[in-house]
């Protein structure tokens, strides 16, 4: 029982006033740091204790918490911290900030309608750059969207808004735009059904093209060879099989072939949309 | 120094530190829109040759024989046809191994064996590769 009583009051006048739990100003800075250093868990960690003990959580804790969820690859809960930040902000230009990294996220989760839809919370009233930026992001969504109608009327209204009419880059992205809509996979296609091999020739896969048609006049070959040697009904079941199954190949590749050489169209216009991102001017 | 010499250096440091922060953030923003959607229609094809390591593996001329078939018949024949076979590995795949550790013979039996297997009526259980929804079944030789 002595020795309980003593090991109390041993306990208790030890000098542990000078141990103290993290305050807020230290948990922000300590999650500042793992922001910068890289560390997004770390970070996420101590800006979600931060908002859990803080009064009044303020925009600007929001935004990196955001930041650290985008930066983590958790895009959906991003997207819920860019919001809280952005109706937590009374600064325009920062809230079109927020607006715009929000869109970001949208676009990186192929979530095109939702990145327009953000966009219609922009403010740009007498603010040319947010009103030029909006424009440059909606006329992405829609082309990424696949909507190339939607795409050139936007693209062509901020292009003559940013004076770029004259840029090399613009004449360029309309020719691969106008090159991409001339190539028509289901006229490959058809083009192989009856001749197989022109559909993949036509769009300038000559290795493909020459093979299909080798292979399926080789099967033509056997087939009257068959019907020769043989009889016309051996010649169906024996070869025609195999004829079918190769001259289906063959078609479908040809469409496969379209489709690929007009997603390499849209790529290089694309690679160069990105190159008239409004900050570089 | 001249006030208006420290003016100008202190304005071109802030310009530089503040231009920079601004160009990392647009270069940021473009290396993200460029990851959405066409970044993988630059990447070249990988030809059937370097697909199949296994083929430049050959301990002698009859493993070599088949290899080039196996590569012929790839490149010429399998290339001109839709998916078709319900294995992974492919049945082609699985007889070249096949004769590569258990011999012509042996190899090219347990080959067709493997193709007489490879359609939908056939009796047996496999796992399903969730990736490409094809049968599992590897070659397995004691």
């Amino acid at each position: 029982m002595m020795q309980k009583i003593l090991f109390v009051l041993v306990i208790s006048f030890c000098p542990f006033h000078h141990l103290y739990s993290q305050t807020i100003d230290e948990t922000f800075q300590f999650a500042a740091e793992q922001f910068k250093l890289g560390n997004y868990t770390n970070s996420i960690l101590a800006y979600e204790r931060a908002i859990y003990f803080e009064e009044k959580t303020s925009s600007d804790t929001y935004m990196k918490l955001a930041e650290s969820y985008f930066k983590k690859g958790n895009i959906e809960r991003a997207i819920r911290f860019y919001d809280n930040a952005s109706f937590m902000e009374n600064d325009i230009n920062k809230r079109n900030d927020i607006i715009f990294k929000k869109c970001l996220a949208y676009l990186s989760i192929k979530e095109f309608n939702q990145a327009i839809i953000s966009l219609t919370a922009i403010n740009d009233f007498n603010l040319p750059e947010a009103k030029f930026k909006k424009q440059y992001y909606k006329s992405i969504a829609y082309f990424l969207k696949e909507d190339f109608e939607q795409f050139d009327k936007i693209f062509s209204e901020y292009i003559i808004d940013m004076n770029l009419t004259s840029n090399v880059g613009y004449s360029t992205i309309e020719i691969y735009n106008q090159k991409a809509e001339k190539v028509k996979p289901n006229l490959a296609m058809w083009m192989s059904v009856f001749v197989p091999g022109t559909g993949q020739i036509l769009y300038g896969n000559w290795k493909d093209g020459l093979n299909s048609l080798a292979l399926s006049a080789s099967l033509v070959g056997l087939y009257f060879n068959y019907i020769v040697q043989f009889s016309l009904v051996e010649g169906y079941v024996v070869v025609l099989p195999w004829f079918q199954r190769y001259h289906k190949g063959g078609y479908m590749k040809a469409k496969e072939t379209a489709l690929e050489k007009q997603r390499e169209y849209r790529a290089n216009a694309y690679g160069e949309i990105l190159q008239l991102h409004p900050a570089l001017f | 120094m001249s006030l208006k010499m420290t003016r100008c250096i202190v304005l071109t440091l802030l310009i530089s530190v503040f231009g920079f922060q601004s160009w990392s953030q647009v270069e940021e923003e473009l290396a993200v829109l460029s990851a959405i959607k066409y970044d993988d229609s630059t990447v070249e094809k990988v030809k059937v040759r370097n697909q199949y390591e296994h083929v430049h593996v050959n301990t002698n001329e009859i493993q070599f024989v088949f290899s080039g078939l196996f590569l012929f018949y790839k490149s010429f024949i399998s290339s001109q046809d839709a998916q078709s076979c319900s294995f992974i590995p492919s049945c082609s795949v699985y007889a070249l191994e096949a004769v590569k550790k258990q011999g012509v013979l042996k190899g090219m039996m347990n080959g067709f064996d493997r193709l007489s297997r490879c359609n939908s009526l056939s009796p047996e259980k496999y796992e399903v590769d969730p990736e490409t929804r094809l049968l599992i079944d590897p070659l397995q030789v004691q």
